[in-house]
């Protein structure tokens, strides 16, 4: 699902709080891959707020892939591999505030915005994001290390199952 | 008795559930609004200095951090008795200009608009801000998120970050403003203007000059009479920074008016065993129950209050907007909760003109950016006017600045109870007997609290969801009979 050409722009959105413990797992990850080093073209940004807001973050971009946590009904710290074909809703790629993740996409496709030809979108299953905190639950920080290790395998090696 | 679930609710903010309890008869009985709660706000707050708060609540809310940011900055400066120099409060009102308009305008085209343009009984799918887009033109579409855009840039330029703002400190603000920069910013004001009379000029066009939607605005089942709050300046004209908290009755008449420090001499709050947002009252008038009037303690905060509480707009162009609402609408307070969206954009306006004068004052490009903290830390009180309402950061600290307790009332919760009522107000006036609760009429119900551009998030400190809709239709024993779907 991501392209083989990784020469061209990659942006890494990582979203969600993080100060309300599971709900900013995207975040945390996105400013984790920023200490590493990374290719030229590749870059990474976070957002607490997705819909609308996110046009002007991923526009210009040829590539996109999103982190952000999910409910989803598997386990803590379970990865969905989703797309806008087989999309399903995360923490805050949609905003009841203005627009769904995939409206927000039409409306920039309408006004003819430049958006990513690849848009990635993985979910991670997440516990408790209604608690103030600056740490994970504990079932997700018990997987922590391996989601970052199969979303840097995802970045990197362009590998996708 | 019957049950009418509406879970989640679209376009809004923020999750809650609307459960909609029928009598036998099909007739409305009552109606519940629920959040579900965020924990431990208060708690994370202690131990950590003042002034990281007002960088901390940014991160409550991803759709009004600047308002958190703004009303923390200004409890901090109150915690440490410490008045900000001049062009130190002017650069942190314009930035919070920029923030409404692009509050304002996002609401509107997103939110609003979708029910007017669109219509309230039109396709879900195309009831939203893409089918608004495909009504009136690319074009405009293009221009909404332009106009966003750029506001969102002055923010960024003078807040340090679009959305995780950090510009203020206690006492005044990190940055000054370069004189290039003014100019930008001036210029960019001025095409705020531009498009808030753009904006207005089509709200006329589409709702105005439609005799439905009057009929709809001024006797649809959505009218709540209350006392109203707003922030307003020295000659008690709007102002959303700074000022005195004014509430009038409901006949126009100031109830009260306070300073951010005394706010729990006139406000109270309380607790419902079935939600989790507190119901905040006038204290004076007491709490009489979920019913409006002239006797009743619930208030609402909105642009519609705040334009009800206060004498006038402070700029020219939204004084004539302001004069003509309520000319066309029979004279102030208005009590007609559709009229929020009218109020909206003469705020809308009011902000871009605000932003243009702030941007030409000499005061601006000034130096001094921060007044030296000399006292000892104690306790503050920080009140602005959000897009959503008046909101209230209280803190209270050792004699070190470092947090022992906080409270906040933020703009969606002043009306907690007014949105209950008037869902039940408009429930009550469109669901009955024979009447099949089609997707129009739950959108026609929805329409009564998105009005007020509601923020649950804020409300109960917590972040959105989305969630597919479903609407459970039960008997008296609480068996589904019916379920009604919304994808």
């Amino acid at each position: 699902m991501i392209s083989e050409d990784c020469d061209k722009k990659l942006l890494i959105l990582g979203m969600g709080s993080e100060i309300l413990m599971d709900d900013g797992v995207g975040s945390r990850l996105a400013n984790k891959l920023k200490e590493e080093n990374l290719p030229p073209g590749f870059h990474v940004e976070t957002s607490n707020i997705g819909g609308l807001e996110l046009l002007e973050i991923i526009k210009d971009y040829d590539q996109l892939i999103i982190l952000d946590g999910m409910r989803g009904g598997g386990d803590v710290g379970d990865l969905y591999f989703l797309s806008p074909e087989n999309f399903r809703e995360t923490l805050h790629l949609s905003t009841k505030h203005d627009a769904s993740f995939l409206n927000a996409l039409k409306v920039g496709e309408h006004v003819g915005y430049n958006l990513p030809g690849s848009i990635n979108i993985v979910g991670i299953e997440v516990e408790e994001d209604r608690c103030f905190g600056e740490c994970f639950s504990d079932n997700l920080e018990e997987r922590i290390d391996y989601i970052y290790d199969e979303i840097k395998e995802l970045v990197f090696t362009k590998k996708y199952s | 008795m019957k049950q009418i679930t509406i879970d989640p609710i679209t376009r809004l903010e923020g999750h809650g559930k609307i459960e909609i309890f029928l009598k036998d008869s099909g007739e409305v009985e009552n109606v519940y609004f629920q959040v579900p709660e965020l924990r431990g706000f208060e708690k994370f707050c202690e131990g950590r200095p003042v002034e990281e708060l007002s960088q901390i609540v940014t991160k409550i809310c991803g759709v009004c951090p600047g308002c958190h940011h703004m009303a923390s900055g200004k409890a901090a400066d109150a915690v440490y008795g410490v008045e900000p120099p001049p062009t130190a409060k002017k650069l942190r009102e314009l930035f919070y200009m920029a923030h409404f308009v692009h509050s304002h305008i996002a609401h509107f085209y997103a939110l609003a608009a979708p029910d007017f343009v669109v219509g309230p009984d039109a396709d879900p799918a195309k009831r939203n801000v893409l089918g608004v887009i495909e009504k009136v033109g690319v074009e405009i579409g293009t221009e909404v998120l332009k106009q966003r855009r750029i506001a969102q840039e002055i923010q960024a330029l003078l807040g340090g970050h679009q959305t995780h703002v950090v510009m203020n400190i206690p006492g005044g603000v990190r940055k000054g403003l370069t004189k290039e920069e003014r100019d930008d910013i001036l210029k960019k004001g001025e095409g705020f203007v531009e498009f808030s009379k753009f904006s207005l000029k089509l709200f006329n066009d589409v709702v105005l000059q439609n005799k439905d939607y009057v009929d709809l605005i001024l006797n649809g089942p959505y009218s709540l009479t209350l006392h109203s709050m707003g922030l307003v300046d020295e000659n008690n004209k709007v102002n959303f920074y700074e000022g005195k908290v004014r509430v009038v009755d409901t006949v126009g008449k100031e109830h009260c008016k306070y300073a951010a420090a005394d706010y729990r001499d006139f406000v109270e709050e309380r607790v419902e065993t079935w939600s989790y947002l507190k119901f905040p009252y006038l204290k004076k008038i007491g709490w009489k129950g979920f019913v409006d009037g002239q006797d009743s303690g619930v208030y609402h905060a909105t642009p519609l209050s705040r334009l009800n509480a206060a004498d006038g707009m402070a700029t020219p162009l939204a004084q004539v907007e302001y004069e003509k609402m309520y000319e066309t609408l029979g004279g102030k307070p208005v009590h007609a909760t559709l009229a929020m969206h009218w109020a909206r954009l003469i705020e809308l306006l009011y902000s871009s003109e605000r932003l243009v004068e702030l941007a030409s004052d000499p005061d601006i490009t000034g130096s001094e950016l921060r007044t030296p903290i000399i006292n000892v830390p104690d306790e503050g009180v920080g009140i602005v006017e959000a897009q959503r309402g008046t909101l209230t950061h209280h803190y209270w600290t050792d004699n070190k600045g470092i947090v022992k307790k906080a409270n906040i009332i933020v703009g969606t919760t002043n009306n907690n109870a007014a949105i209950c009522m008037s869902l039940k107000k408009a429930a009550q006036g469109l669901i009955k007997k024979g009447v099949d609760v089609s997707d129009g009429i739950l959108n026609m119900i929805e329409m009564a609290f998105r009005a007020y551009d509601p923020c649950f998030s804020c409300a109960t400190h917590r972040l959105p969801g989305e969630m597919p809709l479903q609407v459970n239709f039960r008997d008296k024993d609480g068996k589904i009979i019916r379920t009604v779907k919304r994808d």
